[in-house]
């Protein structure tokens, strides 16, 4: 299993303090794209996340690189497990039918990473079979708990937690249930817990896809 | 369609299959006693292979408390209630003060349906049974709906 490079948070932390400084230093000057957005249910970060770099295996057997797999899109990721009856498939669901409002160009640029925290159930044609359901484009990612967990770690998502057992024999698992978004700039800026409804997301996307690269950011490579 | 299966199955009260459809066969939503309403349920259909999930409201507005003691349907073999994500820990009833509503909501406590009937398609009804300690037990129709109808159809938690 290949293993993680999770982003240095020490790092993020300096690049966020130089790109604040830059903006204080900058003034007005600088419009901000994602304005319009928190109204709703988004959580602005304190401190922006870049996009990180681990690998993990997708359904169709073959490592995905997600930094270099998804640079350049707005990436909608988030943990989960198929077996969850509630939060999960109505999380993707509605990303998925937000999705759709999306124009030809703006959903060619995004992208969906469902991570499972279930690796023991989520075999990968399961993974592959109820990511289908809602959208054949999303992407379906696997690894061991601990690589899963040091990735949801980096990221301020809580692990996963093996928690109930039903009377069937069958369990739940907790996780993390935000949804991170890296904007097409490499950065994520805002994270939306459960109870997004989908016209909040459909408001939100187009938004969301507008944030390129700076000229600092390409220059430099970070956030 | 009706789904053909009638396999039931009660977690708090492990009411017996013969005695639960005995039970809902002669109580209907209209004959039942006025006070408590249970409204706005639906069924929504499993993504893959996964199980299935009941969302409903009930009101009491009766004078006196009540409890949810169980829950069925012939959607599936069983329906299990869920607390709220992330412990999602199992809930074997639940107190409806008198005059309040209680929900089963996205993000909030939820039914469950283990092994779902496959052949239950959108726009499909099903029957959901509930056991109240003092209403007795209510049989209603569900429509059967998808996890993209969930945003519509119903209001998560909070």
């Amino acid at each position: 299993m290949p293993r993680t490079t999770a982003p240095s948070i020490a790092r993020r932390r300096l690049s966020a303090g130089v790109l604040a400084s830059a903006l204080a230093a900058g003034g007005g000057c600088f419009s901000d794209p994602n304005a319009g957005i928190g109204a709703g249910h988004a959580v602005q970060l304190p401190v922006p996340y870049p996009r990180p770099s681990f690998t993990l295996t997708a359904t169709d057997g073959q490592p995905f690189a997600f930094r270099e797999r998804t640079r350049g899109t707005l990436t909608f990721v988030l943990f989960g497990y198929t077996h969850c009856p509630d939060v999960c498939p109505v999380h993707v669901a509605n990303i998925a039918a937000a999705m759709r409002t999306l124009t030809f160009e703006e959903r060619a640029r995004t992208t969906l990473v469902f991570i499972t925290t279930d690796p023991e159930r989520d075999s990968l044609p399961v993974l592959r079979h109820w990511l289908a359901s809602f959208d054949s484009t999303f992407v379906g990612l696997r690894g061991t708990p601990a690589l899963v967990d040091s990735i949801a770690l980096s990221l301020q998502v809580a692990p996963r937690m093996i928690g109930t057992s039903n009377p069937d024999g069958s369990y739940e698992v907790g996780h993390g249930a935000q949804v991170i978004v890296w904007q097409p700039d490499d950065t994520a800026r805002v994270i939306y817990p459960f109870g997004v409804r989908q016209a909040e997301w459909a408001k939100d996307m187009p938004q969301l896809i507008q944030r390129r690269a700076s000229l600092l950011q390409r220059i430099t490579g970070r956030p | 369609m009706r789904p053909a299966r009638a396999t039931v199955a009660v977690l708090a009260t492990l009411a017996t299959l013969a005695t639960l459809s005995a039970l809902s066969a002669c109580t209907t939503r209209e004959q039942a006693p006025a006070g408590l309403r249970v409204s706005q349920c639906y069924y929504v259909m499993p993504a893959g292979e996964s199980p299935a999930a009941i969302y409903l409201t009930m009101t009491n507005g009766a004078a006196a408390p009540d409890t949810l003691t169980a829950i069925a349907s012939d959607a599936g073999a069983t329906v299990v209630l869920h607390g709220p994500m992330p412990r999602m820990e199992l809930v074997t009833m639940i107190a409806i003060a008198a005059g309040v509503t209680e929900r089963l909501a996205p993000g909030g406590r939820h039914g469950m349906v283990t092994a779902p009937n496959p052949a239950i398609a959108r726009g499909d009804s099903v029957t959901v049974t509930l056991r109240f300690a003092r209403a007795g037990v209510r049989s209603l129709r569900a429509a059967a709906i998808g996890y993209a109808d969930v945003d519509t159809a119903t209001t998560p938690r909070g």
